[in-house]
């Protein structure tokens, strides 16, 4: 097992943009599957906490939220989910987040989004990335098992859950999300698949999802969830907001989003969401690293309209 | 003249639809040459071209229909890469002429393309040697001719020089109907510059329709975003800021007084206009979750369907179906698909399988296409077409930039 320093080592490696050795990945992921097959489906956090919503491989933009929201351990951080995928530097950026779990498990919670799956990775870019930087598929593989064991979401203070996607017709209570048997690739539906792909929409009750995923949920839905289970806010990430974040639904909902400039074509600012000892609420946005900051211009960051 | 950073966006966009093709969302068996190195985009990116082809493909279905009494031609400005050509053919469906017109650069690549291929030329009707003899005539007066097909240098930009090309061409009749097809070739240039050709079209020709698939809505952040990029790129849209959303577009045609406009953006047409059942078969191929910026991408691009005829034999050629325009204003709403009283668990919903494929286990990754599970009878008659060789390895497909 790797020592602390090791581990101090690589994050400073990572915190470079450099990526780790296969033997040195495969390491943090055993340390990191300690850490989180412990954790519960409904993770306690205890604010204060600054909450990050989908970040997609945007590198330098994780850099920029560290830059204005302070760095982790300093600050405490939950991440909800949508680490990889879309941007070119899935692999560091989730294995950064992930050694700073695994060093500072207290001071940081990642929650699974829908592209922590195989499935998704293979088409929208971490399994091509990760295919290229080792040449193999194993940091790949690593790094999906490690999806498999990502908490389903968090509780705050016991007054804002946080979720990727959104809720479930099949979820009235946080116990019934509790009871999840999680430690699987995300499932085609069922409540695992609805929390980290449903979206709130301006309906009653429950809709179809254009996704072919999950389902799409309306104000009355989530004014029963909260009354049900006595909170106040759901935060969830999951959609573009070209403001960064969205409230819905009287402040009952929020959604925040962390990619700014997403692909590197959506011209969208990014926002984080800083709650105080008392969940006071403070937004931050924050904008797409300046070029300068991304190192050697990379022909590979042109993003791509139809020509 | 040269265009500079225009000229690649050709192969780019090449590339694109070689990466739609091979996953099956249309059938194209000539892309493949237009490509050095297969790239699998994004869903995003095979999607939106999905769109623009069929799109296009609907456009010259309906001028054929409308024209079918007599002689029509197609001409395609900026015809780069494009091989609408040979699915025309391949459909039994070509014009009496389809003419080709580019820029010199991109006219020589494309001669070079073909004089590769055997196949190619017989699909065209052309001989290696009309190939060579087009390669070793002066740049600006390559013309490569068969019964139906040229390919030939002109310049929107100098419409008298186009009109004596077209001149030139034996068959080419000025009072057949005609239709233009400019897909990203306008918005390259000056706004006088296209202004003076399709006045020139619209006073030369008694029979014309014009279609264009370009950029709009340079104003809003991701506007401007696509702006810096083309700027960056070497190939700024110089006409934006002159046409910039619906309205400007179409006032641009009808001040110029074309008779008969249609100015729809990507979302319209694509939920709205292109045959449902192609979308059907397209959304099955594979997961998509991006729908955000699907939308957003897809609110930047229009496509213009203007006509004159002197006869109305042209009235028909239209983007939305009068008989369907109500209905579909109605319906169709953009994004949400949800209403209050559907049942989550109803017959309706659909299974996650139409989205996302089965999972395969994780040794064994979907590096390309996952199987269209199309079960719906209307789906179209022919299969997708599959790679013929296999889409390269993983390894090799990786670096999509999209």
């Amino acid at each position: 097992m790797a020592s602390n320093s090791d581990l101090d080592r690589q994050i400073e490696k990572l915190q470079r943009c450099e990526y780790l050795t296969e033997s040195e990945v495969k390491v943090l992921c055993s340390r990191a599957r300690e850490i989180l097959i412990d954790e519960s489906n409904v993770q306690r956090v205890d604010a204060p906490v600054t909450i990050c919503g989908d970040v997609h491989g945007q590198y330098y933009d994780v850099k920029e939220i560290f830059r204005v929201g302070g760095e982790c351990p300093t600050t405490n951080y939950l991440f909800m989910g949508d680490f990889v995928d879309r941007g070119f530097y899935s692999v560091e950026t989730f294995l950064l987040l992930l050694a700073l779990k695994v060093r500072y498990p207290d001071r940081i919670t990642l929650i699974r989004g829908n592209h922590e799956s195989r499935q998704i990775t293979q088409v929208y870019g971490f399994y091509d990335e990760c295919l290229r930087k080792y040449g193999s598929v194993n940091v790949w593989r690593y790094c999906t098992e490690i999806f498999d064991f990502l908490s389903l979401s968090a509780i705050i203070e016991d007054k804002i859950f946080a979720v990727h996607g959104g809720l479930s017709p099949s979820i009235n209570t946080l116990d019934q999300i509790r009871i999840i048997d999680r430690k699987q690739e995300v499932p085609h539906d069922g409540a695992m698949c609805d929390l980290m792909w449903s979206d709130p929409e301006d309906i009653d009750g429950w809709g179809l999802s254009p996704r072919g995923a999950g389902y799409l949920f309306g104000k009355d839905v989530v004014d029963k969830f909260n009354h049900t289970n006595k909170i106040d806010l759901i935060c969830r990430a999951h959609q573009l907001v070209m403001e960064g974040y969205k409230w819905m639904f009287d402040e009952s909902l929020v959604t925040v989003w962390s990619a700014p400039n997403y692909c590197y074509r959506c011209g969208n600012v990014a926002a984080i969401l800083e709650l105080d000892e008392n969940l006071g609420k403070q937004f931050k946005i924050v904008e797409a690293a300046p070029q300068d900051a991304r190192g050697v211009p990379n022909k590979r960051t042109s993003p791509a309209y139809f020509l | 003249m040269e265009l500079g950073g225009v000229q690649g966006t050709s192969d780019d966009a090449a590339v694109s639809k070689l990466s739609a093709c091979l996953l099956g969302y249309y059938e194209d068996d000539f892309m493949r040459i237009f490509v050095g190195k297969e790239t699998r985009r994004s869903p995003l990116i095979n999607r939106g071209y999905f769109a623009r082809v069929a799109a296009m493909d609907m456009i010259i279905e309906r001028f054929m229909e409308a024209t079918a009494s007599g002689q029509r031609q197609i001409v395609v400005l900026g015809a780069g890469s494009d091989t609408t050509y040979f699915r025309l053919r391949k459909r039994g469906f070509l014009p009496d002429l389809y003419v080709e017109m580019d820029l010199e650069g991109v006219v020589a690549k494309k001669l070079d393309v073909i004089r590769h291929y055997e196949h190619v030329q017989e699909a065209l009707g052309v001989t290696a040697g009309d190939v060579d003899a087009a390669l070793a005539s002066p740049p600006s007066a390559r013309l490569l001719r068969s019964k139906n097909y040229v390919l030939t240098c002109a310049d929107v930009r100098q419409p008298e020089l186009f009109e004596t090309v077209l001149s030139s061409l034996e068959g080419f009749d000025f009072s057949a109907p005609t239709l233009f097809i400019s897909e990203c070739v306008l918005c390259y240039v000056e706004p006088r510059d296209s202004e003076q050709f399709l006045r020139w079209a619209l006073g030369k020709f008694p029979h014309a329709a014009f279609t264009s698939y370009e950029q709009i809505l340079p104003d809003d952040a991701f506007g401007r975003t696509m702006l810096g990029h083309f700027e960056s790129r070497g190939c700024p849209l110089l006409a934006i800021k002159s046409f910039p959303d619906i309205q400007a577009q179409t006032r641009r045609f009808e001040t110029m007084g074309w008779p008969q406009v249609e100015v729809f953006d990507m979302n319209d047409v694509y939920y709205k206009c292109i045959p449902r059942s192609q979308v059907r078969h397209a959304e099955r191929i594979e997961i998509f979750d991006e729908f955000e910026e699907w939308h957003m991408m897809q609110a930047h691009y229009c496509v213009i369907l203007t006509s004159r005829s002197q006869d109305n034999r042209l009235e028909g050629l239209r983007l939305l179906k009068p008989e369907v325009q109500k209905e579909s204003q109605d319906q169709i709403k953009i994004k949400s698909t949800g209403s209050g009283d559907q049942q989550p668990d109803g017959e309706n919903k659909p299974t996650s399988a139409d989205l996302v494929a089965p999972l395969e286990g994780a040794t064994r990754p979907i590096p390309f296409p996952m199987p269209a599970t199309s079960t719906s009878s209307d789906a179209p008659a022919n299969p997708p077409m599959i790679p013929s060789a296999a889409p390269s390895s993983p390894q090799e497909n990786s670096a999509s930039s999209e």
